[in-house]
């Protein structure tokens, strides 16, 4: 009895060491993506302005235009690391905007455009993807964002998570088994 | 799918250890209990971990929880207990661990 403990005690610390070092960049196996939807809840109160998301990381991470409804676009490389700025209507012309989308233009030198032409970055690093287990109840997340033009917001003001229908599963069937096990052991202590 | 086989894997590999920790016990018992047992705490480690993470916390608890379920159900002392239930979900994390990497490599 000792040895086996003894043997189980060393493969659990085996255990312990090695699974931490199980992390990488693509998706795991086993594991899934999950896009997530980002939305300014106020952007029709400020009606002087127009507002673009930007990746910044390089290709597939160009300017967008923000929707009227506040929904940001999720059309980028899931690495890009998303801002939205506020451009002063005046200032904005979408001509240009689409050349630097087509054009070679290096990350610091778009950066220097949107300066150039007043764009306040309103919020920074919105996650636009989230890695969960397959068999995970997450189908998708939409996070809301109340912005101030003279903040940077980092974090949404609200995040909803929305389960999907195996959520019932994991509820139902461990409260059916649990019910049948007290059944038993009820059972059981009667008739001692 | 992967919900169905996942749970299926685990409980036939318990079911081995149940079966030879259990040898004096009726087959149809061992398999019931079994079977009750990973219904209860299968589809609720995963949720949680879905939810959360922290894997040996999950671990650990599910662990607590087999022992006391194997010691109401099978009547058995608490060592035998402890010994079922870390042998058992040692082997089916580490299945588990095994077929994730050989997913990766």
């Amino acid at each position: 009895m000792k040895k086996i403990l003894t043997l189980l005690l060393i493969f659990i610390a085996g255990f312990i060491l090695i699974f931490p070092l199980i992390n990488a960049d693509s998706i795991q196996p086993g594991y899934k993506n999950i896009w997530i939807n980002n939305i300014i809840t106020n952007s029709g109160d400020f009606p002087n302005y127009i507002f673009v998301s930007y990746g910044h990381t390089g290709p597939f991470c160009h300017i967008e235009i923000v929707e009227e409804n506040g929904k940001i676009s999720s059309n980028y490389y899931k690495l890009c690391t998303l801002s939205v700025y506020a451009i002063p209507k005046d200032n904005f012309n979408q001509s240009e905007i689409n050349e630097y989308n087509n054009g070679t233009f290096s990350i610091q030198e778009t950066e220097n455009y949107l300066q150039s032409i007043g764009a306040k970055e309103v919020i920074k690093n919105i996650k636009l993807s989230s890695e969960v287990s397959k068999i995970s109840t997450k189908e998708s997340v939409t996070r809301s964002y109340t912005i101030d033009l003279a903040k940077t917001l980092q974090e949404p003001d609200k995040v909803e998570v929305k389960q999907n229908s195996l959520i019932y599963f994991y509820i139902i069937v461990p409260l059916i088994a649990l019910i049948i096990i007290l059944s038993i052991i009820f059972i059981k202590k009667k008739k001692k | 799918m992967n919900f169905f086989i996942g749970f299926l894997i685990t409980f036939l590999i318990e079911l081995i250890i149940y079966f030879i920790a259990f040898k004096n016990e009726k087959n149809m018992k061992i398999v019931f209990y079994c079977f009750l047992i990973n219904s209860f705490t299968w589809p609720l480690a995963n949720f949680f971990y879905s939810l959360f993470g922290f894997f040996y916390i999950i671990e650990l608890g599910i662990i607590l929880i087999e022992i006391l379920l194997i010691i109401l159900l099978f009547k058995t002392n608490w060592k035998k207990a402890l010994l079922v239930s870390l042998i058992a979900n040692i082997t089916t994390a580490s299945i588990g661990l095994l077929i994730f990497f050989l997913q990766i490599f």
